[in-house]
């Protein structure tokens, strides 16, 4: 187990090396000149070569390459274009509000999509199931701006419990998680309906009750620990989604975080930030995919063997 | 042994269907199941109920345990339970709760495919002792005392470690055990078995089946065992009931069944079975004879001084076991090793041997759908094994496959004209579809079905009629082999039997040589002119078929022999439970293995032998 942890663990480094070339080229593809960017609007030409010097971007993309990511494993992210603040303390003032959002969201979205698919499952066919999976095409066809925008201008306003943007009290963390959950949990109920619809007619169920056991102990023993293998998968790559659907969210709701501030470096050209952000992205999503493979080891133990 | 095979010894009825009906609903209307079966099954015997597919012979096995899917009802009669004391419970009328408590205390249950019948993600342990605690309230410790000693009656071998294992690490035998186990820890008085050896292989199937009869007389329980296949009713039945179509045509005790069967189906039926021993005295394949359809044929016999028209030698597959992303693979399967063969034009010669002997992959090696590591294979006097892909393609028409399950092996999507038109469109033999459909009608005729059919979809076909079109497909290029990997093993005895004698056919008429691999001794002492017996990647016997069967020299091959259940009552014998689980061909990876040869020990009859000449 702990060798195979290891190994995934050292699987991700590839990947990275990949993405990070990626972002590089990307970044570098994006039209404007960064140094101008960096010396400001009003500067002279000698300013703004001054600049290129000093950011060596006057040296091979190479070489430029390979600076950042020998700065980058050092824990120097660079420093922002747009305030001349460090990368890593613009990051660090974003990351927290992110975590909260996603986690606020994925919390009530996993939570609530896993419960409301077997709940759909056990009543297949009759007006529950129709309700909650109609609620779910709706949950997954409706634009989660969208849904922020109504949550904002029928909730937000004319109650006035939460705020319409930003954040000054805890309480304000509701409507945007309830938007970036939307999409997943209505995902996650249609995903765990059929995959706990599927473990119901294998053999083992069947055996289940043929040695008279409750009803209790069948559904949750024996159906629904196997359906959750599949379940488990999907909710790794929505929480992948949810990442990137804050950058949406965080916009609308004017969220002070990772996404927004994303939003921000793109508009103004801000390359590190871009940079040190999309790096940042793909691993939490590596590393969250690498958890769920660990977790399927728990419930699934045909996923242990070497 | 408590007790002796005590049949009908008391009398006593423990289960009785009296005019029983079970309908389905569906959206295509109700369809009817059961027809008013009848039948008693008496304390302490075991009863067979017998029948092909869609005879509603499971029906009635999860009408008794009251596991019948929520479309399905009983619309007509009773299915009276009597208790050992006080008076009989009709079980079609009680509730969820009373049923569930019903089949947790007096009945059990083992089903067909030992794979997926045990929840892959629980131990086994904790599988085996959860009825026990819910129903007989016993502790955790008293339970696994009790699954042990259950484990050990099984003939499991180190039950403490298995208890511990997750189903995965178990083999089917050691699966289906674990099931019986399972049934017997509440000690119900009525188990069925609903068809618990079918997937099993033959010598395991017969330990299995000594296990379920000997755990019958030392609990003094009865059993319904629900089986298609004769051989085991032969074997294991006190009295059996035959049913067709959701009707109970006859019931009888097994002595009387075999000896007079009264109904034309089961005279049909127990015409069809195919029995070991039946070819005695004839040297050549004959046909069956199937009453009313057709007269047993015998096949050509083989001029063995011509050249052979596939020579193979030293054929070699290994599969590397790979462990994660980065682990290199440490150990493989030997699935094939070092195997030589010869097959003559117009012959059948059947590969036999059991799950993982590596049967199926010779097939496949030989057609290159599975990648030989070595081995010298020569067809019609050409080299194959030194050909490039896109060289052998060409030879693919010449040898041809037909596979076992008729219902993954057609595309869905295509109509069966289609399906057997593609090989001559890919092989360019036709320029267009419309130019192939006289071939293709000609093929359909030429395999027992109509011209017309050409335009239907597989879905529209029994699966033997798509095991016909399976081999009219194989047909189309006018090939000089083929392989039929167990083509007739997912088959009901009847269509078994029909098909085989469409394969013989169609060799009288057009002289195609059958790779024929199985696993059913039965037919192949029907079909074969030379058999060769695999064991663990190595052919351990090759001869003649008469030879072979009649006088097997390999200890393998006599055990394999030994546990063919016979389909004759008067025939039954014991045989010893082996504990071993079965040895595996996993070695070391790149791992010679020790030389062998072949001792000839009659005409065309060779026997493995170890080391070198």
């Amino acid at each position: 187990m702990l060798s195979y942890a290891l190994r995934r663990l050292l699987g991700i480094i590839p990947v990275l090396i990949v993405v990070s070339l990626l972002v590089f080229a990307f970044v570098k593809l994006m039209p404007g000149d960064p140094a101008r960017i960096y010396a400001g609007p009003d500067a002279s030409l000698e300013a703004v070569d001054a600049a290129r010097h000093q950011l060596g971007l006057d040296q091979p993309l190479t070489i430029q390459y390979l600076q950042w990511v020998g700065n980058f494993l050092t824990g120097d992210l660079g420093i922002a274009y747009r305030n001349r603040q460090p990368v890593a303390d613009a990051i660090g003032e974003s990351f927290f509000p992110t975590l909260w959002l996603s986690l606020a969201a994925f919390a009530w979205s996993s939570v609530a999509g896993i419960a409301i698919g077997v709940f759909a499952a056990r009543r297949r066919g009759r007006w529950q199931d129709y309700t909650a999976m109609s609620i779910a095409v709706c949950g997954i066809s409706m634009p989660s701006f969208w849904l922020g925008l109504l949550l904002i201008q029928y909730v937000a306003v004319p109650f006035g419990l939460f705020a319409t943007s930003g954040y000054a009290k805890p309480l304000d963390i509701v409507l945007p998680a309830i938007t970036l959950g939307s999409t997943v949990a209505a995902v996650m109920a249609r995903y765990t309906r059929s995959a706990y619809l599927e473990a119901t007619h294998e053999d083992y169920v069947r055996t289940a009750r043929a040695k008279g056991l409750t009803n209790r102990m069948v559904v949750w023993k024996h159906t629904f620990r196997n359906a959750l293998i599949p379940v488990l998968t999907m909710l790794g790559l929505q929480f992948g989604f949810l990442l990137s659907g804050s950058i949406v969210i965080e916009s609308v709701f004017s969220w002070p975080g990772l996404g927004w501030l994303l939003i921000e470096s793109i508009k103004t050209q801000d390359q590190p930030v871009i940079q040190a952000l999309v790096m940042l992205f793909v691993t939490m999503f590596l590393v969250i995919n690498l958890v769920v493979d660990l977790l399927y080891g728990f419930i699934d133990p045909s996923a242990r063997r070497d | 042994m408590t007790t002796q095979n005590t049949v009908n010894d008391s009398h006593a009825l423990i289960l009785k269907a009296d005019h029983l009906s079970v309908a389905f609903e569906s959206e295509q209307g109700p369809t009817q199941a059961l027809h008013e079966i009848s039948f008693d099954v008496y304390e302490g015997e075991i009863l067979a109920i017998v029948g092909e597919s869609g005879s509603g012979k499971s029906v009635t096995s999860l009408t008794t345990m009251g596991l019948l899917p929520e479309n399905g009802r009983v619309t007509n009669g009773h299915l009276w339970y009597s208790p050992r004391d006080g008076d009989a419970i009709d079980l079609t009328t009680l509730d969820d709760e009373q049923s569930r408590i019903l089949r947790g205390t007096r009945l059990g249950m083992i089903f067909q495919e030992p794979m997926t019948s045990l929840n892959p993600v629980l131990k086994v342990g904790d599988q085996l002792t959860e009825a026990a605690r819910l129903h007989l309230k016993l502790s955790a410790r008293k339970a696994r005392d009790e699954a042990l000693a259950m484990l050990s009656k099984v003939r499991i071998p180190s039950p403490e470690r298995v208890m511990d294992e997750f189903p995965y690490s178990l083999s089917g035998g050691m699966r289906q055990r674990v099931m019986i186990a399972m049934a017997l820890m509440t000690r119900p008085r009525l188990l069925i078995a609903d068809e618990p050896t079918t997937a099993l292989d033959v010598t395991v199937q017969a330990h299995v089946l000594e296990i379920i009869r000997e755990l019958q007389r030392e609990f003094g329980m009865s059993v319904i065992f629900i089986t298609h296949d004769m051989g085991v009713v032969a074997e294991l039945a006190d009295r059996v009931v035959v049913m067709q179509a959701g009707r109970v045509v006859e019931q009888n005790s097994v002595h009387d069944i075999f000896a007079a069967p009264a109904h034309p189906y089961t005279q049909k039926l127990l015409a069809a079975v195919p029995r070991l021993g039946a070819m005695r005295g004839m040297p050549l394949p004959h046909s069956f004879e199937i009453p009313g359809e057709s007269a047993a044929e015998a096949q050509a016999s083989i001029d063995y001084d011509t050249d052979p028209l596939l020579e193979v030698d030293a054929l070699e597959v290994r599969f590397p076991i790979s462990s994660g992303w980065f682990g290199r693979a440490r150990q493989e399967v030997l699935a094939v090793d070092r195997v030589p063969l010869k097959i003559w034009p117009g012959e059948t010669l059947a590969l036999v041997g059991e799950s993982g002997s590596g049967k199926s992959t010779i097939g496949r090696a030989l057609l290159r759908l599975a990648k030989s590591k070595q081995g010298f294979i020569q067809f019609a006097d050409t080299r194959l094994d030194n050909l490039t892909d896109d060289q052998f393609r060409h030879w693919r028409g010449d040898m041809q496959m037909v596979f076992q399950d008729p219902y993954a092996s057609l595309n869905p999507r295509l109509t069966v004209g289609f399906s057997i038109a593609e090989p001559l469109l890919i092989h360019k033999r036709v320029p267009s579809l419309n130019k192939a459909m006289p071939t293709v009608e000609r093929l359909l005729e030429q395999v027992g079905l109509k011209a017309e059919h050409a335009r239907r979809y597989p879905h529209e076909f029994s699966g033997g009629q798509r095991q016909r079109i399976a081999i009219a497909r194989a047909l189309a290029l006018e090939p000089k082999l083929i392989v039929a990997d167990e083509a007739v093993s997912a088959l009901d005895v009847s269509i078994k039997a029909q098909v085989i004698n469409l394969m013989m056919k169609l060799q009288r008429e057009l002289g195609i040589a059958w790779l024929f691999i199985s696993h059913d001794m039965a037919v192949v002492e029907r079909i074969a002119h030379r058999v060769a017996v695999m064991h663990l990647g190595r052919i351990v016997e090759i001869a003649p078929r008469e030879q072979l069967f009649a006088a097997p020299r390999h200890p393998y091959t006599k055990r394999l022999m030994e546990a063919v259940p016979i389909a004759d009552p008067a025939q039954r014998h014991h045989r010893p439970v082996d504990t071993q689980e079965p040895r595996s061909a996993v070695i070391p990876r790149h791992q010679q293995q020790p030389p062998y040869h072949y001792r000839e020990v009659g005409e065309q009859h060779w026997l493995f032998t170890e080391g070198n000449p």
